[in-house]
């Protein structure tokens, strides 16, 4: 009679079991998931941390808003403009913010440059480097600009074979080449970090 | 006592109300431009690649000929390396370019010189095939 009673339980154990490990799975999962989304996409740029959320200028308000209308779903219509952060370092003198996005992205806008947007800083891909020109080969030489991790000291490239070794202030860096150079010219683009080792960084 | 004339009266009030009046439709003004809506507009945009494929030997996508376009963007579905840039075909120039690798958007104001352009974007380094969507402003 004991062994029947056993017999009829232990399915009733071992279902329970299932269930309670695919309930655990299902929850780990679900936190994971919730997790990376969440996870902040400003984490290693220190000198935004602490700066006020939306607090930019009027103008480039107003530009981002146009931006973001114009792009529409998805890219650079997806920008969270209220937790707009001011990086306190400009690009070619002109203003600069870093946005967050809804797709979990990250975008540059430097104003009256241009803006990207793509995937946060990481310690593997710990810099953003992009190049714009606005006057083509022969006028001033192309900007070379960027987004940097907390911790990159600086960034190391070829600029038409030429080596350049470019310091990072708060985050930022930018480096206007020469005039025969154009936005292709760069190449083997390098991040070194304060303890020496260096970071292979994708550039245009 | 004198009443004073009517045509005093009304000059009178339209004098006080008359910065209530501006403030008010300044306000509106000011308000309708934050919310990124100007009262007329300024410029127009040519939709120059409407999810059109762009392909990874870089071919680019081009708008039409104009003389006053003002902005240029690339949106794409995945990440690639993108580069939007103006483009003079009467002399083969670039002006206005700017590049980004693995990026899903890409924006740059600038103004081409005043000679007829295009407004082109493309993929770079191989990168794609890419469904993209490409924009221009131009105007007023």
């Amino acid at each position: 009679m004991k062994r029947e009673i056993n017999r009829v339980k232990r399915p009733g154990v071992l279902l329970i079991t299932a269930a309670v490990s695919v309930a655990v799975g299902i929850s780990s999962f679900t936190l994971a998931a919730r997790a990376a989304a969440s996870s902040d996409p400003l984490q290693l740029i220190a000198s935004v941390r602490s700066a006020k959320p939306g607090a930019i200028s009027a103008t480039a308000l107003i530009t981002l808003q146009g931006i973001v209308r114009n792009a529409g779903d998805g890219g650079g219509g997806e920008q969270v403009l209220t937790e707009a952060r001011a990086l306190p370092t400009p690009v070619g003198a002109h203003a600069s913010y870093v946005i967050p996005s809804r797709t979990g992205d990250m975008c540059f806008f430097a104003e009256g440059v241009g803006e990207w947007c793509g995937p946060p800083l990481t310690l593997t891909e710990p810099v953003q480097f992009g190049v714009e020109d606005n006057d083509g080969p022969g006028g001033t030489g192309p900007l070379a600009f960027g987004l940097a991790a907390d911790g990159v000291e600086s960034i190391t490239f070829s600029e038409d074979d030429t080596l350049h070794i470019v310091p990072v202030h708060q985050n930022v860096f930018e480096f206007v080449g020469a005039p025969s150079a154009s936005v292709n010219s760069f190449t083997n683009v390098y991040a070194t970090f304060a303890d020496g080792h260096q970071v292979r960084v994708t550039a245009p | 006592m004198k009443r004073p004339r009517m045509h005093v009266v009304a000059l009178g009030i339209a004098v006080c109300c008359l910065p209530i009046v501006a403030a008010f439709f300044g306000g509106r003004a000011l308000a309708a431009m934050t919310r990124g809506r100007t009262l007329a507009p300024l410029s127009q945009t040519e939709t120059y690649c409407n999810v059109c494929l762009l392909r990874s030997n870089g071919v680019p996508a081009s708008s039409s000929l104009r003389g006053n376009f003002v902005d240029n963007q690339i949106s794409t579905v995945s990440k690639a390396d993108l580069q939007i840039y103006a483009y003079y075909p009467a002399t083969n120039y670039v002006s206005c370019s700017m590049a980004k690798d693995n990026v899903a958007f890409l924006y740059f104001g600038c103004l081409p010189a005043s000679s007829q352009a295009e407004e082109r974007c493309h993929l770079l380094h191989g990168t794609g095939p890419e469904s993209a969507i490409c924009k221009a402003d131009y105007g007023p």
